[in-house]
């Protein structure tokens, strides 16, 4: 089991998660971030810092971000691992209104 | 005749409906045995009777090169998914307000003695537990346990935990009143409730006799209660300041005021509509979000206690909600023997007793009396230990004491004449240390020895701390009260957001290699309730973490402000110049230039995070159809037993009750509103499942819904063994098409749905 990023990180990277990260599985690109599953403990301390829940338990993915899990595996051990909290995407304005998750 | 089993030594000392629940857990134990159990099912049955798991169970162990098999007698079998049958196991006691008596502390002595590894353990929520137990061991422990008044009923799971409160409640000299028996009130009102049984995830409940000590620590719980006296509708009335939603964990959160006074007789049942509501709206699916704290933030307080309000309004009344106003004074404690008006402890004058009697003794209210902490290393205590302080409470104090939340032992009502006699009797038993609650008196929770979940050695850093701090001139005298807390993962059992310094574990990654660290948390407030949270500062390797606690208290010692506190100083200074003068620490050699950075306290082997296990804090979700389900499974079961005991009648009555049992369940999920009443449940089960034909479309094989109308209306007057024996059978048809119908039919909508629906 394995904790998953999946569609909602794109373009927002908040990365609040990885300050929470016991274990540091966290991984990014200049998009978005990816969990190494060989890393992951399914705590879920960082499920609830996502402020756009883009976090889901492997077991817990909907049908539509499945593709996410195999994503996650492929991608992290290839990048870089993201241990603080960065700016989030310049797009996130943008990407927040897409997302239907602009409160203002 | 002699009697061979406790059951049967035991029998009638508990109260009946005690003696059942464990009598049921037993059989349940057998039915597990013989795979009549889901595995899920089970997990959860046993959490809520206290039985939790425990590191190594899924049956590996990590060696430090590579994981290794745990061989088990037993095999396959399950005590939950991924748990094995025989891996020595967890049992949590709850201890309502900590208040034990010598004879309960004589028992959990022997039951730590016979079933356990000999170490009584104090909890961060006043509870003891017993480790390395083993499963088939636990229905005896529990009947020794109920026969002296201890039921370790949802000491686990997702239910209503053990009711916390001030240990000094009765004898502080702040308190507004003895907060004790509204705490055991609450607390066994709510125990097997209906509206705790439905819970997404675990519901802590504390009480605290003033606003402005930590006792309580009611800053942080899901129900928290200061006692406030005030002018209420005319007259001076007793009542609480009621917080809710409060929690610790990853996503610490403060609770928050729900009633700034809430008078003695609304305290039931405003905690139950509290209940109700999070049993309702509560996340079920996503564990990570499913305590209080976060239904809280997503209603808004505002919206919160609109719909607790609306459900007290709903609640018929219970006479239990008052009938202990009546008895308030039952939990008054009398002291053993006269106080006396002299000054705190005449006679012994040895530096050791003076400085114990600083640190660890407290002067009552009751002029002439003392409480005095008994200081236990990382919460710990022997049998021998035990028996001993049984016997100082006869001798010198009155028949209780206290647990507290700092793993420590409160005797209260020591007359002060007697404070030199009672220092000598527990140095002799090593259980004099000074420094009570101050700064060498670490706090841990059991992190990586025993928990599944542990990431770094909590207790392993405690330990060292102590010994650490425990040398002479290592304590900056400014510093000797502060609190140092330690937990083994982000879950913080330890406390550590509350503590002056705390620490978390976590692991970091060097070259490939996993690191223990722990996670550098500043300033917390333990005062006040504990509601303020400290400030993270960041990682530090394990066997760092000593000199950053020195770093810490001399800078503390040295530029603190007259009087300033150090939660203040942390603030004041900020994180970032806390972190600089940590931050020289946090850079890790190669494996090999440092290979001791690379094993955790206590522990030889290479540091692996390869032994975390699943959860089991709260266990699965299992629905009350599913109990009610496996209830009706085993009542057939005990059917076929009473057959082959030769009582077709008594067997033919259980297996009615699993029937009528189960299509009760099953109707009341389509109808919430249903009675009890045989005749109106039949009727709505016709016109709900029966006749609609919900229940038999469910069925591959067969009609069985029509059974359960041949039981609502079974003569029990004369009944054959041949006749029982068809009656368990179908009886069996029915329940096992309950399972099918509760498997396939569609759902009901699910909580999130209904959250949406709530206006």
């Amino acid at each position: 089991m394995t904790f998953v990023v999946t569609d909602n990180c794109r373009r927002c990277r908040y990365t609040d998660c990885v300050a929470v990260c016991p274990v540091e599985c966290f991984h990014g690109d200049a998009e978005m971030l990816y969990i190494d599953p060989q890393v992951c403990i399914d705590c879920g301390a960082c499920v609830p810092e996502c402020p756009v829940e883009a976090i889901f338990e492997e077991g817990l993915l909907p049908e539509e971000s499945q593709r996410w899990l195999a994503l996650n595996a492929e991608r992290a051990p290839q990048l870089p691992v993201v241990k603080d909290k960065v700016e989030p995407h310049p797009d996130l304005a943008a990407r927040l209104r897409e997302l239907g998750l602009d409160s203002t | 005749m002699p009697k061979n089993t406790w059951k049967e030594a035991l029998e009638g000392r508990a109260p009946d409906a005690w003696e059942t629940e464990i009598d049921v857990f037993e059989t349940q134990l057998l039915l597990k045995k013989r795979g009549k159990l889901d595995d899920k099912l089970f997990a959860e049955t046993r959490l809520r009777r206290g039985a939790y798991g425990q590191r190594y169970d899924n049956g590996k162990r990590h060696d430090g090169v590579e994981t290794q098999p745990l061989r088990y007698p037993a095999g396959d079998l399950h005590k939950g998914p991924e748990t094995l049958w025989d891996a020595p196991g967890m049992q949590r006691i709850k201890i309502p307000f900590g208040k034990l008596s010598a004879r309960q502390l004589e028992v959990l002595a022997e039951l730590a003695e016979e079933y356990s590894d000999q170490i009584l353990h104090v909890t961060t929520r006043q509870d003891i537990q017993l480790h390395f137990v083993h499963i088939e061991d636990t229905p005896d422990l529990m009947r020794r346990l109920a026969a002296v008044g201890i039921t370790t009923r949802e000491a686990c799971g997702n239910s209503v935990r053990n009711v916390t409160a001030c240990p000094l409640a009765g004898i502080c000299r702040d308190e507004s009143f003895d907060v004790s028996p509204y705490a055991r009130a609450l607390a066994f009102y709510l125990l097997g409730h209906e509206a705790g049984q439905n819970m997404g995830r675990k519901f802590k409940v504390a009480f605290s006799g003033c606003a402005q000590h930590a006792c309580g620590l009611t800053g942080f719980h899901d129900i928290g209660c200061i006692a406030r006296v005030q002018e209420h509708e005319g007259r001076r009335q007793r009542g609480f300041a009621f917080y809710v939603g409060g929690g610790l964990g990853p996503v610490p959160q403060a609770a928050e005021l729900l009633d700034a006074f809430v008078p003695e007789r609304e305290l039931l049942p405003l905690s139950e509509a509290v209940c109700r509501v999070f049993s309702a709206l509560g996340e079920r699916t996503n564990r990570s979000r499913a305590r209080m704290k976060f239904l809280l933030k997503k209603l808004g307080l505002e919206e919160f206690r609109r719909l607790v309000l609306a459900e007290r309004e709903k609640l018929r009344p219970d006479p239990r909600w008052t009938e202990f106003l009546e008895r308030l004074n039952q939990e008054t404690e009398a002291p053993l023997h006269a106080g006396t008006h002299a000054a705190l402890g005449p006679g012994g004058e040895s530096p050791r007793y003076r400085t114990w009697l600083k640190t660890n003794v407290y002067p009552q209210r009751q002029l002439g009396y003392s409480a005095a902490t008994i200081q236990l290393p990382l919460g710990d205590f022997t049998p021998v230990q035990a028996r001993l302080v049984a016997k100082l409470m006869r001798k010198y104090t009155g028949d209780t004491l206290r647990t507290t939340v700092e793993q420590n032992l409160l005797l209260r009502w020591v007359s002060n004449e007697d404070l030199p006699a009672l220092f000598a009797e527990l140095e002799e038993a090593g259980l004099a240390d000074a420094g009570a609650n101050g700064l060498t008196d670490v706090t841990s929770c059991p992190g990586t020895d025993t928990c599944k979940l542990g990431i770094s050695s909590s207790r392993g850093l405690a330990r060292e701390l102590r010994r650490h701090l425990s040398a002479d001139g290592a304590r900056p005298e400014a510093a000797g009260d502060l609190h140092v807390k330690c937990s083994g993962c982000f879950n913080s059992c330890g406390q550590h957001h509350v503590a002056d310094i705390g620490f978390l574990g976590v692991s970091r990654n060097v070259d490939g290699r996993r690191v223990p660290h722990f996670q550098l948390v500043v300033g917390g407030q333990w005062e006040n309730n504990a509601r303020k949270f400290g400030l993270a500062i960041g990682a530090i390797p394990s066997k760092r973490v000593p000199q950053a606690v020195d770093r810490l208290t001399q800078a503390y010692a040295a530029t603190r402000t007259e009087g300033e506190t150090f939660p203040a100083w942390a603030h004041r200074v900020g994180r970032k110049e806390v972190k600089a003068l940590v931050s020289d620490l946090t850079d890790v050699p190669s494996f090999e230039q440092a290979p001791d950075l690379y094993r955790d306290w206590g522990d030889p082997r290479v540091y692996t995070t390869g032994d975390q296990g699943v959860g089991e804090c709260a266990g699965e979700v299992v629905s009350p159809t599913q109990f009610a389900l496996a209830t009706s499974e085993r009542q057939i079961f005990e059917a076929q037993l009473l057959l082959d005991d030769g009582k077709p009648i008594d067997a033919a009555r259980r297996a009615q009750a699993a029937v009528l049992g189960a299509g009760e369940c099953l109707t009341r999920e389509l109808e919430p509103g249903l009675g009890t009443a045989a005749d109106e449940v039949a009727q709505k089960f016709r016109q709900l499942l029966h006749d609609s034909g919900a229940f038999d479309a469910a069925s591959v094989g067969g009609k069985f819904g029509h059974i359960f109308f041949k039981f609502h209306e079974l003569d029990l007057s004369a009944v054959s063994p041949a006749a029982a024996h068809e009656l368990i059978e179908e009886a069996q048809l029915f329940v096992d098409a309950s399972h099918q119908y509760d498997t396939r039919r569609v759902r009901a909508p699910l909580v999130a749905d209904a959250l949406e629906a709530a206006p």
